[in-house]
């Protein structure tokens, strides 16, 4: 009895720990593309860990040119076909380089390609390498290089999170000479070069990509701008600035060079800090150089710093309140019209993200290619009362919202529920652990009409920064759960004509009219409200210039410098 | 309601003049002049707790986007939040909630754990040792952990925080009346008892349950201030009542998030549960004092 009852309660106390760790995660603020980063690792226990960790921290500390960076979770990997987070996603960025890249405002750059021509079919694309670059451990980049990559973007059996993004439209791959390559598509993908630019298409060393999976986890090889130097799971992940880099050489770079070698500064350490506040009191404090993001709270406070510079970038995600269109009474187009006039956006700004959001013109941001904007319904509740009356609704209905019940989502639900009940909806607070929300809302092979879900918020970062991935993985069919998050189980034949119109061209102009029409049509049929779009915000101590934050969240420290 | 009976006995004693074990208490008691305040202070919130969502001067839920994260003012005493809800009606119609789950939440352990440790006591063997033992394992844990264990088992919400409050206090009253059983059980009286054919259980409620009360009595204050205080820690944590429940927890961990900027998001509902708290333990205190028969004055 003794024994039983003490490992009874022995169980308690870890599932009591792990709900302990729960808490701690990190508020997982971004529901990106690449779904919300919580904090998942935990600290690696064991003395000699901690030894390690004591003596790396010792010197880093000694080196006066350090920047510290606190973020708000930890990574996740190294690898970026395994990577689902912005974080680790933006840090890999670093590491190495992508065929091709971003500039600052999400146009595509060609990177370790200096081009590309595809057949109008969007199936063959013939890439051409740029030549004169070395990974960090020596190894050559050349059409054999890009093929090892492309080997294990295809190699399903290698279990990626990221995997399915190009496996199922790679069909083969070939070396033309030592510096091209020629890629064959299962079917047309238009959007093939901005999946490229997608963080989960770096490029790694060949040599890590033979060592295994761990290896390109753990220990990265890259092209970039920074050599990985050490990762200490939940404690700190230090970054070198590579001086023999591509991009500070005029010659390769094809003209101007990308960056200026002088930084002033030789390492980089990032440290995840959950709490936001005491990331706030780090940049405060001088205890870290560089913090993001900040938390909307705090924005003044660190605005009235002299030490401290804070920033607002545009962003890319974008909030949704999704309703599900199978169930009634959302699939009445008219309810779902009702509820986007019911909800004050302007408010929502001021309230919940304390103004550092603009208002959503689309499903997409202006920043994402082939954004087309719409005029945004008013605030009417009176329109929103007579719309519902309209449809049979008169005194309203009662309904309830899932939510992954982090700090920002709460504030968010409950605003929502604020103003719903102006126009007589009652909107019940359905707020669950974000793993069990994941499980009851995207794990669910139900149809539309007998999914446990009403209302979701959401938010989606595309990090292709193309159309094709803020439309398709939230509206297409082939997106309802559990395949992806079209959580609004909506289904429209003439949207889908449009998305496989805007798949299936490589041709700029037809994709352009494809995605515009897309978007009128999501405008008017309000599958989910377009609540905002969120910016990006960052801080830096005085010393530190030129940090920038992608629209998607990643960080750009291409051109930081830091003055003596 | 306990402490209007003893006032009610009380005069009635002192009108007879005799001196009964009431009204020595009540004597004992009044002259600790801070646990007089204290209790003055709980039936305070009492009366809180059953009007105050009628007197506060806006509704818990009314909110105002022109005044969010206002400080204190004449129309708003305690400040507003985030939503521009009012703060001092908020924290007054929480009361009742703090209030219920600490009282519900302690009654319930204490009538487990009497119980028991009734049982324990006067039974001894197998069924002492089953649940003494069982009341050790739970003795090992730290109240909050065990609680948060048991709600992360049953899920969040405030019906669970009251079991789990409830099944964190049980083995105190259990392992208090079981020693208070023990001393009573070989007594003259409940030997007398026992002579003249009293059952079990007549033995146990009549006889040995009354001596066991005073220690009742005050563990019983003691533990609604703590239950009171790992309730709102549960909320705080996001295990307890979920929002927009007025729950003292709830808001200071809503005004945690804007600390550096409106403190008074979080002085407020923290200085509830601090007075809440502290009056329940001073006037525990006061009751030790004044039912303990070994102190003289």
């Amino acid at each position: 009895m003794r024994k039983t009852g003490k490992k009874l309660y022995a169980l308690l106390l870890a599932m009591s720990m792990v709900a302990l760790t729960a808490c701690g995660g990190g508020s997982g603020d971004a529901g990106s593309g690449s779904a919300a980063g919580g904090s998942t690792a935990a600290p690696a226990a064991g003395g000699e860990t901690q030894a390690q960790a004591e003596i790396a921290q010792g010197a880093s500390v000694s080196q006066e040119t350090d920047i510290v960076a606190a973020v708000n979770v930890d990574f996740t990997t190294m690898d970026p076909m395994d990577t689902s987070d912005t974080l680790s996603g933006g840090i890999q960025r670093m590491i190495s380089d992508s065929l091709f890249g971003f500039d600052d405002n999400m146009g595509i750059v060609p990177m370790l390609a200096t081009g590309y021509e595809a057949n109008d079919e969007a199936t063959e694309f013939t890439i051409t390498l740029r030549e004169g670059i070395s990974f960090t451990d020596g190894t050559p980049w050349n059409a054999d290089a890009a093929l090892a990559n492309f080997a294990k973007w295809d190699d399903e059996s290698l279990g990626l999170k990221r995997t399915t993004f190009l496996c199922n439209v790679l069909d083969s791959f070939e070396k033309l000479d030592d510096y091209t390559i020629k890629v064959k598509l299962t079917e047309p993908f238009g959007a093939f070069i901005s999946n490229l630019a997608h963080p989960a298409c770096v490029i790694m060393c060949p040599k890590t990509i033979e060592a295994g999976v761990e290896a390109c986890a753990r220990n990265p090889v890259g092209t970039g701008q920074y050599k990985f130097v050490e990762w200490i799971e939940g404690d700190h992940l230090t970054l070198e600035l590579n001086k023999d880099w591509w991009g500070y050489d005029a010659d390769i770079c094809g003209g101007t060079a990308l960056a200026d070698a002088d930084a002033g500064f030789k390492t980089i350490t990032f440290k995840p800090v959950p709490e936001s506040a005491t990331r706030v009191a780090m940049i405060q404090s001088g205890d870290a150089q560089l913090i993001w993001p900040i938390p909307t709270e705090s924005v003044s406070v660190l605005e009235s710093d002299p030490n401290v510079a804070s920033f607002q970038g545009d962003g890319i995600v974008v909030r949704y309140f999704m309703m599900n269109t199978q169930k009634a009474p959302f699939n009445d187009v008219r309810v779902r019209q009702a509820i986007d006039y019911a909800i004050n956006k302007e408010a929502y700004i001021q309230v919940v993200k304390n103004g550092l959001a603009i208002p959503a013109t689309s499903i997409i941001g202006p920043a994402v290619q082939y954004y087309k904007g719409n005029d945004p319904r008013p605030y009417d509740p009176e329109k929103a009362k007579a719309l519902l009356a309209e449809a049979g609704y008169p005194d309203g209905f009662t309904t309830s919202v899932m939510y992954a019940n982090t700090t920002a989502n709460q504030k968010q639900v409950e605003f929502l529920k604020q103003q719903l009940e102006q126009v007589g909806i009652n909107l019940e607070l359905n707020g669950l652990e974000s793993a069990v929300v994941n499980q009851k809302v995207q794990d669910t092979d139900a149809p539309g009409a007998e999914a446990e879900v009403e209302c979701y918020v959401i938010g989606w970062s595309p990090s292709t920064g193309d159309a094709d991935w803020g439309i398709r993985p939230l509206v297409a069919i082939e997106s309802e759960p559990p395949m992806s998050y079209n959580i609004c189980y909506f289904e429209n034949e003439e949207l889908e004509g449009y998305i496989k119109t805007g798949l299936e061209s490589a041709d700029d102009a037809t994709r352009k009219e494809a995605y515009a029409k897309a978007q009128d049509l999501l405008w008017e049929e309000t599958p989910m409200v377009f609540l905002c779009v969120d910016s990006n915000t960052w801080a830096t101590g005085a010393k530190v210039q030129n940090v920038k934050i992608y629209p998607d969240g990643a960080i750009n420290m291409k051109n930081a410098k830091m003055a003596n | 309601m306990i402490g209007k009976k003893k006032a009610a006995k009380a005069e009635l004693n002192e009108k007879t003049d005799i001196k009964t074990p009431v009204s020595e208490m009540v004597r004992k008691f009044k002259k600790q002049k801070n646990s007089v305040v204290a209790l003055f202070f709980i039936l305070f919130l009492v009366f809180l707790a059953l009007f105050g969502e009628a007197l506060a001067p806006f509704k818990i839920n009314e909110y105002d986007y022109n005044s969010i994260l206002q400080g204190p003012s004449m129309a708003h005493w305690f400040g507003t939040d985030e939503f521009g809800r009012d703060l001092f009606s908020r924290i007054i119609s929480g009361t009742k909630i703090s209030l219920a789950v600490g009282l519900s939440a302690v009654s319930v352990g204490a009538v487990c754990g009497t119980i028991l440790g009734l049982l324990g006591g006067y039974y001894r063997g197998i069924v002492d040792a089953v649940i003494m033992r069982i009341c050790d394992v739970l003795f090992a844990f730290p109240g909050i952990i065990l609680a948060i264990a048991i709600v992360a088992i049953l899920g969040s919400g405030i019906g669970n925080v009251v079991i789990a409050v409830s099944v964190f206090s049980t083995p105190t009253f259990a392992r208090l009346v079981r020693s208070r059983t023990l001393a009573l059980k070989n007594s003259v009286f409940v030997q007398a008892a026992k002579n003249l054919g009293a059952s079990d259980a007549r033995i146990l409620f009549r006889h040995i349950l009354p001596g066991a009360v005073p220690e009742i009595i005050v563990q019983f204050t003691m533990s609604v201030g703590s239950s009171i205080l790992t309730a709102s820690s549960l909320s705080f944590l996001g295990m307890g009542a979920q929002p927009p429940t007025p729950e003292w927890g709830l808001l200071l961990a809503n005004g945690r998030n804007y600390m550096m900027t409106s403190m008074h998001c979080t002085v407020f509902p923290g200085l509830a549960i601090f007075l809440t708290v502290l009056s329940f333990n001073i006037l525990g205190d006061g009751l030790r004092d004044a039912l303990d028969p070994k102190l003289t004055d």
